[in-house]
C-alpha cells in the first residue's frame, strides 16, 4: 500500500516534470525551429530531396531535407527513417566503418552515430551556425567538417569537441569549401568555389593552394583506383591529376550540366553524376558514357550498393537505385 | 376541440364550394403565367455553405489563390502523341478560343502556349524562369527543333502530369470561371457555357486526328441539366403509369383524374412560386416538384378510395365528398405537415440550393393541404354516381375485402404478431450495422449525378488516367504577419507545415512558397543542391523570395499569405477528411505565435466544407423529422402506443434505405440529402391513415385483432395500391439519363415499397404486441371520423 502511494507520488512528479518541461519547450524559438526540432516521422522520408549517402558495412545511409537520414540493409531498395536530432537540412554523411558515421548539415550542425546510422546524436552546433557543406573522417577519432564562407573545423575526439582550421587565405579565405576527402596515402584534398582546390599532406595542419586551370566551381572529388585524383563541379567539368594534384587535366564529359559527385565503383570504372538528371559511366582507362534520366532530377549524390554490384543515386526525388540504361 | 373544427372547416368549405373553387381557378391561372416563365438555373457558389469556415477562406482570397472552379479542355491526339507541328497548332488555336470565351477569367487561362506556363529551373547562373514556348515562337514557326526544346522544357518545368499528359498523348488548357462577371455582376449561365463549350470548342476543333476533352463544373452542370430535362418525359411516363392504375383502381374516369390533377395544380402553383420568389428550377433539385406530386397523388387517392366506399355504401356524391373530407383531414394534414417539416428542417442546412428547395418544395407540400384535401373533396361533391358504377365498384370492392381480411387474419394473431414484431427488430439490428460507413460526397472521380458511361465522365476518366497532377487541389491558407515571407521563423514554419502535410496519404506533391524558394536559394549559390535550404539572413532570404514567380500565386503583394497547395489523388470524400484532419492537427499541435493556418481553397477544399455539411447536417434534420412525427402523433392520438406504433416501422424503413444506398454507391451530396431526408417522410401517411382507422375501431370497443382486420380492409387496399403505383411512376426514373435520377428512382421506390410493407405489417404487429404485453387500463380515445 505505502509503496504504490510512493509510486503514484513519483508519478505526478514526473508528469509534472514533463508538463514544466513541455511549457519551456513549446515556444519553438524563431532561430531553432529547424535545429532545434528533431526530423518529423515521414512516411515519404525516402522520396525528400537528399544530399549525401554513406555506406556503413552493409548498410547504405542518405541524408537530407528536413533533418531526414533514411538507412537501407537491402542494397537499397526499401529504406528506413532513422531517428534524426534535427530539422536542417542535411549536406553530407561519412563513415569510417560499419558503426562509426558523421552527418554535417546547415546551421552548424553536426551529428554522430555509433550504431550505422540507426540512431544519431547532435554533436555540436557551431557558433554562428555555418553552412556545412561536408564531412570527412580519417578514423573513428579525426574528422574535418567544411562550408560555406571558408569554415572549416576538425576534431581529434571523434566529433565531440572541434576546432577551426585556416585553409584558404587572403581572397581564398571566404569561398566555400565544398567536399573535403582524402586518399589512400591519407593526403586531404578540398574542392572548393571559383575553380580552386586546396590539399594537405599533415593532416589538415597547413593547406596549399592548387593550380587546377579552372574558373567554374568545383563541388566534389575522389580518387580512382590508379590513385588518379578526380575533381568535379560547375558546367560539366571534370578535372583529373596523375601527381597528386600538381597537374591537372580537363576530360571531356559532353555535358554542360553541373556535376555533384562521383566514386570508383568495384570494378575499377567511375560513375558520376549530375543535374538534369546526368550520369556519366567509365570503365578503368575509357572514355566516360553520358546518359541522362527521363526525369531530368537533379542528382547529388551516388554509391555503390553493398551487394549485387548496383548504384543507388540521391537528388531532387529521394534515393533510388538506379537502372541502368543499357 | 378538433372535431368541431374540422366540422366548422367542412361545412364553410361546401357551403361556399363554387365560390372557393372559383378563387381557386383564377389562382390557378395566375400562378399558370408565372410557372411558365420558370427556368432551370444552376449556380456554383449556390451549392457553397457560404458560412462555412473554409467557404469563408475561400471567398476571401478567391482573387489571390487557384480558384475551384475551372474548366479543363484537352487536345488528345488519337494516334502518337502532341509534340507534333498540329496537334500543337490546335493546342494553340483551342488555348486562343478558350482565352475569348465570355464568362472565362483571361488571367487564369493556362497551357504551354500562355505566358504563364513557365519552366523553373536550377542552373549554375541562378533560377532561371523561361516561357515553356517563349514569345518568339509562333504557330507559322514551329520547327522539329524547337519543338524538341519545348518539349525539353515542358520536362524540365514539371509540366508532365499536368499540362501534359504522363503519356505526351494529351496536352491541357486549364481556366478559371468568372462569375459572377467582374464588370457587369451578372451571374453565369451554365447551361449556356456548357452549349458553347460544345459549339465552339469540341465541336470547332475535333477532327480525324484530334479528340477534345471537356471537364470542370461548367461542363457537368451543363450536362446535368441537359440530362434533367429528360425528366419531363419520365414524369409524363409516370403520369400515365399512374392514371392507368387508378383508373384500374376506381373503375371510374372521374375519379381517376381528380387525384391527378389536383396533385398537378399544386404543382403549378409552387412553379409559379418559385419564379414569384426569384429562383429557377436547379437542375440537381428537379426531382423534388415530382416528389410533391407523388405525395399529392398518393393522398388524393385515400380520398378517391373514401369517396367510393361512401357512394358503394350507398350515399351520394355530396354526402360521400363531405365525408370523405372530415375522415381525412386529420391524417392527411398529419401526414402532410409531416412531409412540410422534413422539407422545411432542411432550411437549416446552409447551403443556398438547399435552402432554395426547401423552401420551395415546403411551399408545395403546403398548397397539397389546400388541393388534395380541400379542393378534391369539394370538387368530387359535383360528381353523380350512377348505378352500374356503383355495382361494378361493389362488387371489385367485396373482393378485395375478402383479401385483405385473410391478410388481416394472418398478421393480426396475436403469436404472428410477436413473431413479426421479432423478425422486424432483428432486420433493424442488421440494417442499422450494415449501413453503418456510408459513403460522404463524391465515390468516383467522375460527376456521380451521371452514369459512368456518359461522355463526361468519359473524358474525366480518360484526364484522371493521363495527368497525374492538378486535378484535385486542396489549398490551406497561412496568414502571416507582414513581410512573412522575409522571416526565416516564419516560413520555416510554413515549410514544415508543407513536408508534414507532403506526408499524409492523398497527398500527390505539396508546394508552398518556402519549397520554391529552397530551390530558388540552390540556383541563387550556382545551382548546387546542398544549399537548397531557407537562407537565415533575410537579406538573402528576400534575394531567393524574390525569384519565385509571381504567377505561381505562392504569395501576395505585401507578403501576408502564404498558402500550401496540395494536389491530391482524388477529390473522395474520405480522401479530403484525412488532409483535412492533418491540417487541423498540425495546427493545433504545432502552433506559431502571429501565424493563422486556415482551411480551405482550392477545388477539394471546397468540397471538403460541403461533405462536413451534409455529414453534419443529416443527423439533426432526420431527428427533426421523428420529433415532428412523434409530437404531431401525441397531439392527436395522445396515445404512446400511437407513437411507437409509427415511428418504429419508420426507422426500420430508413435504416432498410440506408442500406440500400449503402450497397449501391449512393453517396451523401449536396443532391442526394434532400431526396433522402424526404425517403424518411414519404409514406409516413401510410402509417398514419392506417393507425387512424385501427384507433377508431379500438374506440368503438373492437378488441385489438377485430379493429385491426377492419382498417385492414378499409383502407389496406388503397395504401398497397398507392405503394405499388407511385414505385412503377418511380421505377421509371431507372432508365434516366442522368445516374442520380436513376439511384433517387431506385430509393424512391425501395422507400415507397417499405414504408408500405411496414405500415401493413410491422405497424399493426407492433400494436398487437404491446397491447397484449401492456395491457390498457381505460378506453381508447376516438379519432376524428365520419359518420
Amino acid at each position: 500500500m505505502k509503496r504504490s502511494n510512493r509510486f503514484a507520488r513519483g508519478i505526478v512528479a514526473l508528469g509534472l516534470a514533463m508538463g514544466a518541461l513541455a511549457c519551456v519547450a513549446a515556444p519553438a524559438a524563431p532561430e531553432s525551429i529547424t535545429t532545434a526540432v528533431p526530423a518529423m516521422k515521414a512516411r515519404l522520408a525516402a522520396k525528400v530531396p537528399l544530399t549525401g549517402i554513406a555506406r556503413a558495412g552493409n548498410a547504405l545511409v542518405a541524408v537530407g531535407d528536413y533533418g531526414m537520414v533514411v538507412r537501407s540493409t537491402d542494397d537499397g531498395s526499401t529504406w528506413q527513417q532513422a531517428e534524426g536530432p534535427v530539422s536542417a537540412l542535411l549536406t553530407a554523411v561519412h563513415f569510417v566503418d560499419e558503426r562509426h558515421g558523421w552527418a554535417v548539415g546547415h546551421g552548424g550542425v553536426i551529428l554522430g552515430s555509433d550504431d550505422g546510422g540507426a540512431s544519431w546524436k547532435l554533436l555540436e552546433v557551431l557558433d554562428e551556425r555555418p553552412v556545412l557543406l561536408s564531412v570527412h573522417f580519417l578514423d573513428a577519432q579525426r574528422g574535418y567538417a567544411t562550408g560555406a564562407y571558408g569554415a572549416a573545423f576538425r576534431t581529434t575526439d571523434g566529433g565531440r569537441s572541434w576546432a577551426p582550421m585556416a585553409v584558404g587565405s587572403g581572397h581564398d579565405a571566404d569561398l566555400h569549401l565544398n567536399h573535403v576527402f582524402s586518399v589512400r596515402d591519407g593526403t586531404l584534398f578540398i574542392a572548393a568555389e571559383s575553380g580552386l582546390a586546396f590539399r594537405s599532406t599533415d593532416r589538415g595542419a597547413s593547406w596549399t593552394k592548387l593550380d587546377t586551370g579552372v574558373s567554374g566551381s568545383l563541388w566534389s572529388g575522389f580518387e580512382r583506383s590508379g590513385g588518379e585524383v578526380v575533381l568535379l563541379g560547375m558546367s560539366g567539368k571534370v578535372i583529373t591529376s596523375r601527381d597528386g594534384g600538381d597537374t591537372w587535366q580537363a576530360r571531356d564529359t559532353g555535358t554542360d550540366q553541373s556535376l555533384t559527385a562521383g566514386m570508383t565503383t568495384a570494378d575499377g570504372g567511375v560513375i558520376v553524376v549530375g543535374a538534369g538528371g546526368v550520369v556519366l559511366r567509365g570503365n578503368a582507362s575509357g572514355p566516360l558514357q553520358l546518359e541522362i534520366r527521363p526525369d531530368r532530377q537533379n542528382l547529388a549524390a551516388v554509391m555503390t550498393a553493398p551487394a549485387g554490384g548496383g548504384v543507388v543515386v540521391a537528388g531532387q526525388l529521394g534515393v533510388e537505385r538506379l537502372v541502368s540504361a543499357r | 376541440m378538433i372535431e368541431t373544427l374540422v366540422r366548422a372547416l367542412q361545412q364553410a368549405c361546401f357551403r361556399h364550394r363554387l365560390t372557393i373553387l372559383l378563387a381557386l381557378l383564377g389562382f390557378t391561372v395566375v400562378m399558370a403565367v408565372f410557372a411558365s416563365r420558370l427556368e432551370m438555373s444552376a449556380g456554383f457558389d449556390k451549392q457553397l455553405p457560404q458560412d462555412h469556415e473554409y467557404i469563408q477562406t475561400f471567398n476571401q482570397y478567391r482573387d489571390v489563390l487557384f480558384g475551384a472552379n475551372r474548366i479543363i479542355v484537352t487536345v488528345e491526339a488519337k494516334n502518337g502523341d502532341i509534340w507534333n507541328e498540329k496537334a500543337l497548332t490546335k493546342l494553340h488555336d483551342v488555348t486562343q478560343a478558350v482565352f475569348f470565351m465570355k464568362g472565362v477569367d483571361r488571367r487564369t487561362v493556362t497551357s504551354l502556349w500562355t505566358p504563364n506556363a513557365r519552366a523553373v529551373q536550377i542552373t549554375e547562373e541562378g533560377m532561371r524562369a523561361e516561357d515553356v514556348i517563349g514569345g518568339d515562337v509562333t504557330v507559322k514557326a514551329l520547327t522539329d527543333d524547337n519543338i524538341a526544346a519545348i518539349r525539353e522544357r515542358t520536362i524540365v518545368g514539371g509540366f508532365v502530369g499536368s499540362l501534359v499528359a504522363n503519356d505526351s498523348s494529351s496536352a491541357m488548357v486549364v481556366a478559371e470561371l468568372a462569375d459572377p462577371d467582374p464588370q457587369t455582376g451578372e451571374r453565369l449561365n451554365y447551361q449556356e457555357f456548357s452549349e458553347r463549350l460544345e459549339r465552339e470548342i469540341r465541336d470547332t476543333f475535333s477532327d480525324d486526328d484530334i479528340r477534345i476533352r471537356i471537364i470542370g463544373f461548367a461542363k457537368q452542370m451543363g450536362d446535368i441539366s441537359e440530362g434533367a430535362t429528360s425528366v419531363i418525359e419520365f414524369f409524363a411516363l409516370a403520369f400515365l403509369l399512374t392514371a392507368a392504375a387508378v383508373y384500374w383502381y376506381t373503375r371510374s374516369l372521374l375519379l381517376t383524374f381528380l387525384p391527378l390533377v389536383c396533385s398537378l395544380v399544386s404543382v403549378v402553383w409552387q412553379f409559379g412560386t418559385i419564379t414569384l420568389l426569384g429562383f429557377g428550377l436547379d437542375p440537381l433539385a428537379i426531382l423534388v416538384p415530382f416528389l410533391v406530386f407523388a405525395i399529392g397523388v398518393s393522398h388524393g387517392i385515400q380520398q378517391v378510395n373514401y369517396i367510393a366506399k361512401e357512394v358503394i355504401n350507398g350515399a351520394d356524391g355530396y354526402t360521400a365528398a363531405s365525408r370523405s373530407f372530415t375522415g381525412l383531414l386529420v391524417p392527411g394534414t398529419l401526414a402532410l405537415i409531416t412531409a412540410f417539416v422534413g422539407f422545411a428542417t432542411l432550411v437549416l442546412v446552409p447551403i443556398p440550393m438547399i435552402r432554395e428547395l426547401a423552401i420551395t418544395a415546403s411551399v408545395g407540400v403546403a398548397y397539397k393541404i389546400v388541393t388534395n384535401l380541400i379542393m378534391l373533396p369539394v370538387v368530387a361533391s359535383y360528381f353523380r354516381f350512377d348505378d352500374a358504377f356503383v355495382l361494378r365498384a361493389g362488387k371489385v370492392e367485396a373482393m378485395r375485402n375478402r383479401m385483405m381480411s385473410s391478410l388481416g387474419v394472418h398478421i393480426a394473431n396475436p403469436r404472428n404478431a410477436a413473431i413479426g414484431t421479432l423478425v422486424c427488430l432483428v432486420l433493424m439490428g442488421i440494417a442499422v450495422w450494415q449501413s453503418q460507413g456510408r459513403h460522404v460526397g463524391h465515390v468516383l472521380p467522375g460527376a456521380p449525378e451521371l452514369h459512368d458511361d456518359s461522355r463526361y465522365n468519359q473524358d474525366v476518366e480518360a484526364v484522371v488516367g493521363r495527368y497525374g497532377l492538378g486535378l484535385d487541389l486542396l489549398t490551406v491558407v497561412v496568414e502571416s504577419p507582414a513581410d512573412g515571407c522575409y522571416r526565416h521563423d516564419v516560413m520555416s514554419y510554413v515549410d514544415r507545415l508543407t513536408w508534414y502535410l507532403a506526408n499524409v496519404p492523398g497527398v500527390l506533391s505539396a508546394q508552398s512558397l518556402p519549397s520554391m524558394t529552397k530551390l530558388a536559394a540552390s540556383g541563387v549559390n550556382e545551382g548546387n543542391p546542398k544549399w537548397a535550404a531557407l537562407p537565415r539572413e533575410e537579406l538573402t532570404l528576400g534575394e531567393a523570395v524574390r525569384q519565385v514567380p509571381e504567377g505561381m500565386r505562392l504569395f501576395n503583394a505585401d507578403c501576408t499569405l502564404l498558402p500550401v497547395n496540395l494536389y491530391l489523388a482524388d477529390h473522395k470524400a474520405s480522401t479530403i477528411k484525412e488532409v483535412v484532419a492533418a491540417v487541423k492537427h498540425f495546427r493545433e499541435m504545432q502552433p506559431f505565435d502571429g501565424v493563422t493556418v486556415r482551411l480551405a481553397s482550392g477545388n477539394a477544399g471546397v468540397q471538403a466544407a460541403t461533405n462536413e455539411v451534409v455529414e453534419h447536417s443529416e443527423l439533426p434534420m432526420m431527428l427533426y423529422v421523428y420529433a415532428t412525427i412523434l409530437v404531431l402523433v401525441f397531439a392527436v392520438y395522445r396515445d404512446w402506443r400511437a407513437m411507437v406504433a409509427c415511428c418504429v416501422p419508420l426507422t426500420l424503413a430508413t435504416f432498410l434505405g440506408y442500406w440500400f444506398m449503402k450497397e449501391l454507391d449512393i453517396g451523401l451530396t449536396v443532391a442526394t440529402l434532400p431526396v433522402m431526408v424526404l425517403a424518411v417522410g414519404i409514406g409516413v401517411d401510410y402509417a398514419f391513415y392506417i393507425y387512424n382507422r385501427l384507433q377508431m375501431h379500438l374506440a368503438h370497443g373492437d378488441d385489438i385483432v377485430t379493429a385491426f382486420k377492419q382498417a385492414l380492409r378499409e383502407i389496406g387496399v388503397a395504401t398497397v395500391f398507392t405503394a405499388v403505383t407511385l414505385s412503377i411512376g418511380v421505377a421509371t426514373w431507372s432508365f434516366s439519363a442522368l445516374k442520380f435520377q436513376a439511384d433517387m428512382g431506385m430509393l424512391l421506390t425501395f422507400m415507397f415499397m417499405m414504408n408500405m410493407i411496414m405500415a401493413i405489417t410491422l405497424l399493426p404487429a407492433l400494436a398487437v404486441t404491446i397491447d397484449m404485453l401492456i395491457p390498457r387500463r381505460g378506453p381508447v380515445r376516438a379519432p376524428l371520423m365520419a359518420h
